[in-house]
């Protein structure tokens, strides 16, 4: 065994070599502690401040027993529903897709689900109109043969229950991955990165800083108080029951560094991102207990209103 | 714990962790900048509740804990903002210290397993950690780790050619 250590250990060291050519995080680390030890006053807790923090309290109680769901998020549990009920993909499987809602001028909401990169062709794409609390869901793939394995063309519930199968023992998609883009490319529908170049990612990411920080001077509710409201949204939108609930793991970095670290605009919106995980059994990995996963919010930092829901199983991809 | 003392401890263990860690966030994370931003937090942290932890672990079981447990915390929110952060390992730079083909296999094939096991193999055999001591840093049962281990050089096997089997 000690052959295995000394293996890992001076290979990764030498491969690993560039990364002792980076600057010390020591000058860093001191600005930052030498920030935080700016003296602050002691002050007394006056009545008026007990006063003060009894309402916040109250404030976050009214906000849990009361969830609002944004009209997006509430039609995405209807259509989750609904796609389950007709094509038989459940909550696990959406794993392999990307989810979004878009409001309708005719006043429905339509939900789509893409399949994931080299994924989307052979997954096609699911859209629900979601109306009055019911979903009509249609697939890119409707009228296609979907039998044959990863044979076919259009994969639909089979395919993804033995690709979830698949991922849960290996930890990859080597089963499948290369079938689907060879699929995609038949069809000239070879899946390409959005953002590719250095120039796109340094913009992505200055425009993603940009939105971080205007979403975080947007706040005007404790982030505490959002904090207890996605939870509360998590537990009732997918129906956990108390002993899980009671196993939910805040993921939110209490002590990150950036302070507009959680934040992000969606839909024009300013939003506080919250993640609870479930592990039901840690100690077998290899198993995964109905509705296991990430559980993550995205709270309207100036109307409470939860605008986004999104369950991550975490079965499928590379591990 | 008086301030300079807890100053003094910090100093060095930055000049003593500081490398080590950012190996292990790196080999996690597969993304240079995250890695960077995961060990600067790692030594807020640890100055920031020095007092409420010292003395349950050594310092390095201590500062890996608080490492990993920051990096899983970043990977978690990569996701749902649909960005790619998932480990590439053909995106590595050079090296400024000369390596071998078999050096990039074996970087490239931990890099490549699962989460869970990527973070038992980097503790247990990249840093060095004591079963014992995983037990701390991973807070799972000693069962757990031995488990993940097994499985961890089982999904090796296949890509080491220098692996050995053998049992602890």
């Amino acid at each position: 065994m000690k052959k295995n250590r000394e293996t890992i250990r001076s290979a990764m060291d030498r491969r690993l070599s560039f990364l002792d050519d980076l600057p010390s995080c020591r000058a860093g680390v001191l600005e930052q502690i030498a920030r935080e030890e700016v003296p602050v006053m002691k002050k007394k807790v006056s009545v008026g401040m007990v006063f003060a923090m009894v309402l916040v309290l109250l404030s976050v109680a009214a906000l849990a027993a009361g969830i609002l769901l944004s009209r997006g998020a509430d039609a995405a549990r209807v259509a989750d529903k609904a796609l389950e009920e007709k094509y038989g993909v459940t909550q696990e499987m959406l794993t392999y897709f990307y989810r979004e809602e878009k409001e309708q001028s005719d006043g429905a909401v339509r939900v789509t689900y893409t399949g994931k990169d080299d994924l989307e062709y052979v997954l096609g794409t699911y859209t629900a109109d979601v109306r009055d609390g019911r979903a009509e869901v249609v697939w890119s793939h409707d009228g296609e043969d979907t039998a044959g394995g990863y044979e076919a063309e259009a994969w639909g519930k089979e395919q993804l229950k033995e690709m979830l199968a698949w991922n849960a023992t290996k930890g990859n998609m080597d089963a499948f991955r290369p079938q689907a883009v060879a699929i995609a490319e038949k069809h000239n529908a070879a899946w390409k990165q959005q953002i590719s170049t250095d120039e796109e990612k340094k913009a992505y990411f200055e425009q993603l800083e940009k939105e971080k920080t205007a979403a975080l001077e947007a706040r005007k509710i404790p982030e505490e108080e959002m904090k207890v409201a996605a939870r509360e949204a998590v537990i009732r939108t997918y129906e956990l029951s108390s002993e899980q609930a009671a196993l939910l793991e805040l993921y939110v970095q209490p002590l990150a560094v950036e302070k507009n670290a959680w934040y992000r605009m969606y839909e024009g919106k300013p939003c506080f991102e919250v993640q609870y995980f479930l592990d039901q059994d840690p100690e077998h990995p290899e198993t995964h207990p109905d509705k296991d996963g990430t559980y993550a919010a995205l709270v309207n930092v100036e109307t409470g209103v939860i605008e986004k829901l999104v369950y991550e199983s975490g079965l499928g991809g590379e591990g | 714990m008086e301030r300079d003392q807890r100053r003094e401890w910090l100093e060095e263990a930055i000049a003593r962790w500081e490398k080590p860690i950012l190996h292990l966030c790196f080999a996690y994370l597969g993304d240079t900048a995250l890695a960077e931003d995961a060990v600067q937090e790692t030594f807020l942290k640890a100055w920031r509740h020095y007092d409420r932890f010292r003395g349950e672990a050594g310092d390095k079981t201590w500062l890996m804990r608080i490492a990993m447990n920051t990096c899983k915390d970043q990977l978690k929110s990569a996701w749902f903002r649909n960005t790619d952060r998932s480990v590439t390992p053909d995106l590595l730079p050079e090296g400024s210290v000369p390596f071998e083909e078999q050096d990039d296999t074996v970087t490239r094939a931990v890099m490549s397993l699962p989460p869970k096991l990527r973070e038992v193999t980097l503790l247990r055999w990249y840093q060095g950690l004591s079963l014992e001591e995983m037990v701390q840093v991973m807070r799972v049962p000693r069962s757990t780790v031995n488990y993940r281990l097994k499985k961890a050089k089982t999904m090796l096997q296949g890509s080491l050619e220098e692996w050995y089997d053998e049992e602890e």
